[in-house]
């Protein structure tokens, strides 16, 4: 059969369909009323939601470093020196990068619509679920460095009460014993990091790797006109 | 606005339903596909100007919206071919020389990826290669490219079913 044959049977076909499924006025006009969100705007409204937790979170971990641990302890914790840079350091990284994210994401927001050509939108689509993933991945290592910090000032923080006890100060400690606690606690906190990154990891995926798979996969094909230009 | 928007789209319905039609097998898909559309449209009125067609317009929101849905994918054909519902329909209106077209056209459609949809559908609604470019936003060229692999794809699949 030649494709021109199916022209005609479509038109019958297709003219059949539109007056089985024809709406009034009113039934559009409930349907605008009664709209559900699209898998991207439920994305927008998650980095939203996304970026405000973080924010609440960064302002919490700030405050809780300046003013809340002074509050709450009555005698303060000595950490050793190369802790503070590393504590001031992390914060800085997370709030420079929060930044960073939140103007890249105005940005994509201001040029992006549904009535732009396809190339366009599935770019638009694929940074905005890119930002959202990096979003979550500043999520994971704004918690798994506070993971870290917490662990390793609870760490030292509680070989110290021991050894002050113990052999008069941590200083006295032997090389093999400060290893032994070293090793023990990376033991502890390596499968710990790594658990939560993979498990948070995979939940992202499972909600969106397929979406993202398949607009790239379209993104690409478009892109073979590129190529067949050439 | 509102009511000038509802006027329009209830005028050129036809258009979503044809979109809707090609990327979804089941009601409830159409439905919701209808609707995901219809949004679209209202979201991206205000910045329509009359620089392309009303038309030309809307089917590049309808179709960008179902490309990137990513809408079920249309029910692969079994043994018993294209959807209860559609053969239904055809068995209604059709002979059964059309009722085959249709039933092979389905079939061989729902192999098809969300961009070949795209530009059979504006093919079998008769646009010509400069608006299917212009909706789809590829050059006409590749349209042509593209048009010429979708035909061999459509005919291989089609003498398949035969």
């Amino acid at each position: 059969m030649e494709l021109k044959d199916l022209k005609s049977a479509w038109a019958a076909y297709s003219s059949q369909e539109v007056d089985k499924h024809r709406l009034e006025k009113e039934n559009i006009h409930e349907l605008l009323k009664t709209r559900t969100k699209t898998l991207v705007d439920r994305i927008d409204r998650n980095i939203r939601i996304g970026m405000g937790v973080i924010l609440i979170f960064i302002a919490y971990v700030i405050i809780d470093d300046i003013y809340l641990s002074k509050l709450i302890l009555s005698e303060p914790m000595h950490y050793p020196d190369w802790m503070v840079p590393m504590d001031v350091f992390s914060n800085v990284i997370i709030v420079t990068t929060y930044l960073f994210f939140v103007l890249r994401y105005w940005r994509i927001k201001r040029s992006f619509s549904p009535d732009t050509q396809l190339n366009d939108l599935l770019k638009g689509i694929l940074d905005t679920l890119t930002t959202y993933k990096r979003l979550f991945y500043l999520a994971v290592v704004i918690l798994l460095i506070n993971m870290v910090v917490s662990f390793a000032a609870g760490l030292y923080q509680g070989v110290k009460i021991k050894t002050d006890s113990l052999t008069g100060g941590i200083e006295n400690l032997t090389l093999s014993k400060l290893l032994i606690v070293i090793g023990v606690g990376l033991a502890f906190l390596i499968p710990l990091i790594a658990g939560t990154f993979f498990l948070l990891r995979w939940g992202f995926n499972k909600l969106y790797g397929r979406y993202l798979i398949k607009l790239n996969e379209t993104l690409l094909e478009l892109d073979e006109s590129g190529n067949a230009e050439l | 606005m509102e009511k000038e928007f509802l006027q329009i789209i209830t005028e050129n319905q036809g258009i979503i339903h044809k979109v809707c039609s090609i990327y979804c097998d089941l009601e409830e898909d159409r439905r919701d596909l209808f609707q995901e559309i219809l949004v679209q449209l209202w979201k991206s009125y205000p910045s329509f100007r009359s620089e392309s067609k009303f038309s030309t317009w809307m089917y590049r929101v309808a179709l960008n919206t179902a490309i990137t849905s990513f809408k079920k994918e249309k029910r692969q054909p079994d043994k018993t071919g294209v959807s209860y519902e559609n053969l239904q329909l055809a068995e209604e209106l059709y002979d059964s020389g059309a009722e085959d077209q249709i039933k092979m056209l389905n079939q061989a459609v729902s192999q098809l990826t969300g961009i070949e949809k795209s530009i059979i559908l504006l093919f079998l609604e008769d646009k010509k290669y400069e608006e299917i470019a212009e909706i789809t936003g590829i050059t006409q060229n590749y349209v042509r490219v593209k048009m010429n692999r979708i035909k061999k794809k459509l005919k291989l699949l089609m003498n398949q079913e035969e």
